[in-house]
């Protein structure tokens, strides 16, 4: 019986950056629920199988020239979640032994708790765009149903398996209001990456205050971004002080 | 009205000596009389031309029924050249059309084309001692040398410039020594009764261009104070000219190899020091020292380590280094605290910033034959406590030389501070304290500056260069007083990309000779500065006796029982691509080349070692040397020229752009890096998004794991290393 895998539009090989502390290599699956104005990978969005995609022996091959390097697999989209054939992909990655870990806009919380509950995935991370009010929709370029994103935040802020959310600050993006509301609805999150996306090279020192103020709701903040080592020490600093808020 | 209105028909057509039938050209006609005019000093392309249609004229007249042949053709350039009165040019014709002659005879005779032609030969390839490379010869460039040296006018200059070159082609030689080349011109200007010009030329050791080139460098790295950089050039053109054996010179001319450090012929290439010999040990040539019992104090000492690597430096082309520095020296910043530390890790660094390339070397475990020793105490007596017990106060002395040498560089003082390289070992990867350090440096090397790893691996032997920077394998050396530490004497590098263009496309077999033949010459190179080195301390003549304990007092720099000899390999890639058609990265098969060159290398330098000489393979990464060798390459194989990169890969590392990811470069390199130790991995991050410090130790973990790599580099791309 042939195998039936969400279609899978490109593979990066080895990634530094994509799992922090690890090296990884990175899924990318076709198809989204959402139509954000920013979205940085807009040919992925498309769910048409016409855009073709790569044959998992190719996928698998490459994974296996590089299985003594690879410490882990990020599934990216597009939304993985919204895959019916997901389960059987993060299967497949499990059987050959890597820890899996799925990006997800949020907006899938019963197949992402089905994963999770499958043990089929290692980490969990969900993408926050903007406060869950009107600015989230506007964010989303598409109509959402919030409740499903409070689904899947309160889904991960109660179970055991390893998550992070992240929100990407940009020019145009969530203001610093913005950024501390997020803060508050993810309320004792385990960690909150905040990315100065966009090319910002002065956002990272601002993001660094702002993840200081956002440290008293969430246990760790990072910030990423250009110049991110110069303040990685600081973001340890937030780390130690966040805790005694959560 | 134009010859064929007037009945004769013009000549179009010529029928060459094989039969084939191809278009008349009048211009040929003129080049071959300008070129048999210029060898006999004449030169006037008009006049040149002008006989040219005179000869067209003829041949029309004589062959309006048919197509001439080639033979026709020269036979009416002689006839013509004689009755107008070029005997002089008709002898030179006659002459070149015979050695055309023998030359297609031999042509049929070898399976190959001959390669030189008289008129059109390949340029003539001057071996100029002075500037360490070949250089293409033509009218011009001699001309103006003999214009600059010997105050001849430019017609003369240009006049005796051909003589010299048609001599030279009649000698058949293609490459030429900058001596030989004087003799010659010499011989003409003698010949022409130039004898004023012939006395103006004076020294011809260093002659006048060679002067005035090294007064007014061209090349801004050549600049510096001009009566130093004089003395340099003489003692470079010495050790090239009476030195090295004259097939290791030419070949060093020829870019085959480079042999390192010719302008220091007396200086070693390399060495490490151990900084308990010059805390406890008396140094030759510097006062202030502590004696037995004499209490080091952090400023002093930092102070007295200065003076003598400063002192120290004048005798080493390349690098210095000091193993361990924060293990040996942690008795005497035993209970400072953070900011004292710093402090006096500032004064260190400053004390070390301008006695050339410093590296400090920064163990973040204790070294393994060092640990359970009792630590020599300010005193320099063994105390209570191992230098494993001080584990603490190095770890710190290792962090505050970070932050010491971060504050320096950003008040602008990074070329001149010491280069700070970290030794781990699996110890290290795993411990918390000495994990906080090596995040600290990955921060380091990716904000501001690149840091160096050395991956301490018990089971790989050391040998040659990687000795200054590995595991301290012999603790006896680095805390004996008696030695200064590790010398490597000299060093050779092989063009790597210059053998497989001997050897011609698809001939591996050939390129791994040709490797090897260059490797010997390396090595007899080697051998020759070894040599040399040890007669420069063999007396109290020789600049190298006080280090070399000949006064009988204090520690040794040169001692010949253990120097080590380095064999370097550059351009690995681009040689392999050069032999197969494929860059190392491209396949497995050009992987297991470049494999079996590296091996065939090592094998050499094994066979070479006896005692006192002891060849090691080492990468050659030093941009500066290895872009030398393109341009040599280009002027010697000028038909390859436009496959030839601008610039070939240091050592044995992938293209910096070779289209692999991480991993399987990585894989890549670590294989190759198991012949030669002292590559080194680079990991450069140039551009956002950059790597978490978690996800570059991991990546370091990796690489310990999966790899033989013995050196990591970690930058943001902005500065090359060495
Ligand atoms: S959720 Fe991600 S992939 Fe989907 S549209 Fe938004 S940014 Fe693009």
């Amino acid at each position: 019986m042939e195998l039936k895998l969400p279609p899978i539009r490109g593979l990066l090989e080895t990634s530094l950056t994509h799992w922090p502390g690890r090296l990884s290599s990175v899924v990318f699956l076709g198809g989204c629920t959402l139509r954000c104005p920013t979205c940085p990978v807009p040919h992925l969005i498309g769910w048409g199988r016409e855009q073709g995609a790569i044959p998992f022996d190719s996928i698998l091959d490459a994974l296996y020239r590089r299985r003594r390097w690879i410490e882990g697999v990020v599934v990216k989209g597009g939304e993985p979640f919204a895959h019916p054939d997901l389960p059987e992909l993060l299967g497949l990655l499990a059987d050959l032994g890597f820890p899996v870990r799925v990006d997800s806009n949020g907006t899938r919380p019963a197949e992402m708790e089905a994963a999770i509950a499958a043990q089929l995935v290692d980490c969990v991370t969900v993408d926050l765009k903007a406060p869950l009010d009107g600015r989230y929709l506007r964010a989303a370029g598409a109509d959402v149903a919030l409740r499903d994103l409070f689904r899947s935040i309160e889904a991960l802020l109660a179970g055991d398996v390893d998550y992070e959310f992240r929100t990407a600050v940009r020019a145009g993006g969530p203001a610093e209001a913005d950024v501390l509301a997020i803060a508050r609805t993810i309320r004792g999150a385990r960690r909150w990456v905040l990315r100065a996306a966009g090319g910002r090279d002065s956002g990272v020192t601002g993001l660094t205050r702002l993840a200081r103020e956002a440290g008293r709701f969430v246990r760790e903040v990072r910030v990423e971004g250009r110049g991110m080592i110069g303040s990685f020490r600081q973001a340890v600093a937030v780390e130690k002080d966040g805790r005694n808020d959560s | 009205m134009s010859a064929e209105q007037g009945g004769v028909r013009p000549v179009r057509q010529v029928r060459k000596r094989d039969g084939r039938v191809v278009d008349f050209d009048e211009r040929k006609i003129a080049d071959a009389i300008y070129k048999a005019a210029l060898s006999v000093g004449a030169e006037d392309r008009f006049l040149a031309e002008e006989l040219a249609s005179v000869v067209t004229l003829f041949i029309e007249k004589s062959f309006a029924a048919g197509i001439p042949g080639i033979e026709d053709v020269q036979d009416m350039v002689e006839r013509v050249l004689i009755e107008t009165g070029h005997a002089r040019t008709a002898k030179a014709y006659i002459l070149y059309r015979e050695k055309r002659a023998k030359l297609r005879e031999a042509e049929t005779r070898s399976t190959g084309p001959v390669q030189r032609e008289l008129f059109a030969p390949g340029p003539v390839v001057c071996d100029d001692a002075e500037r360490e490379r070949a250089l293409p010869l033509d009218r011009e460039s001699l001309a103006r040398r003999l214009g600059a040296g010997a105050d001849l006018p430019e017609g003369p200059a240009s006049q005796v410039a051909e003589a010299v070159l048609s001599r030279l082609r009649e000698l058949g030689l293609d490459r030429v020594s900058g001596s030989l080349l004087g003799r010659l011109s010499d011989a003409e200007l003698l010949a022409r009764g130039m004898l004023p010009a012939f006395l103006a030329r004076g020294v011809k050791s260093l002659d006048r261009e060679g002067i005035s080139g090294v007064l007014f460098p061209k090349e801004p790295d050549r600049a510096g104070v001009p009566a130093l950089r004089a003395g340099r050039a003489l003692l470079r053109q010495h050790a090239i000219e009476d030195v090295l054996p004259k097939a290791v010179a030419s070949a060093h001319l020829e870019g085959r190899i480079h042999v390192r450090g010719l302008s220091a012929p007396t200086a070693a290439f390399a060495v490490a020091l151990s900084t308990d010999a010059v805390r406890l040990g008396p140094i030759p040539g510097v006062s202030g020292g502590f004696g037995p019992g004499a209490v080091a104090a952090p400023r002093r000492f930092a102070t007295h380590l200065g003076r003598v690597a400063r002192r120290v430096a004048e005798h080493v082309t390349h690098g210095l280094s000091f193993p361990a520095l924060n293990f040996l020296t942690a008795p005497l910043y035993a209970g400072l605290g953070r900011e004292e530390l710093r402090e006096e890790a500032w004064h260190l660094l400053a004390e070390l910033s301008g006695a050339g390339e410093v590296e400090i070397g920064l163990a973040l475990s204790p070294p393994p034959l060092l640990g359970a020793r009792k630590a020599r105490g300010p005193g320099g007596e063994p105390g209570p406590e191992t230098y494993a017990d001080l584990t603490t106060t190095a770890l710190g002395l290792a962090t505050a030389l970070l932050e010491a040498r971060g504050a320096g560089e950003a008040l602008g003082e990074r070329e001149r501070l010491p280069r700070l390289a970290f030794t781990l070992g699996p110890e290290a990867l795993e411990d918390e304290a000495a994990l906080a350090v090596i995040g600290m440096a990955l921060a380091e090397g990716l904000d501001r500056d690149s840091v160096l790893f050395v991956l301490d691996r018990e089971d790989l032997p050391l040998i040659g260069t990687a000795r200054l920077r590995a595991r301290i394998e012999d603790a006896t050396r680095l805390t004996d007083t008696a030695t200064l530490g590790v010398t490597v004497g000299s060093r050779a590098v092989v063009n790597l990309p210059r053998a497989a263009l001997r050897a011609g496309l698809g001939n591996t077999g050939g390129f791994i000779a040709e490797a090897e033949a260059a490797a010997d010459l390396a090595l007899a190179g080697l051998a020759a500065r070894e040599r040399f080195l040890r007669r420069a301390a063999a007396g109290p003549d020789g600049p190298l006796w006080p280090f070399a304990g000949g006064r009988g007092e204090g520690a040794r720099l040169v001692d010949p029982e253990h120097a080590v000899a380095s064999l370097a390999v550059a351009g690995l890639n681009e040689a392999v691509l050069l032999s197969c058609g494929q860059e190392l990265s491209d396949s497995d098969e050009a992987l297991k080349l470049g494999l079996r060159v590296l091996r065939a290398l090592e094998e050499k330098c094994r066979s070479a070692r006896r005692p006192g000489f002891e060849p090691g393979l080492d990468a050659e990464e030093d941009v500066a040397l290895v872009s030398r060798f393109p341009p040599l390459d280009r002027v010697d194989f000028p038909s390859a020229a436009p496959r030839l990169p601008a610039v070939y890969s240091g050592g044995v590392g992938l293209r910096a752009d070779a289209p692999v990811d991480l991993a399987l470069r990585l894989d890549t390199e670590g294989r190759l890096a198991v012949s030669v130790r002292t590559s080194t991995v680079r990991f450069v991050f140039p551009r956002s998004p950059r790597p978490s410090p978690e996800s570059l130790l991991a990546l370091l973990r990796k690489t310990w794991r999966n790899t033989r790599i013995r050196q990591i580099a970690v930058g943001h791309g902005a500065r090359e290393w060495n």
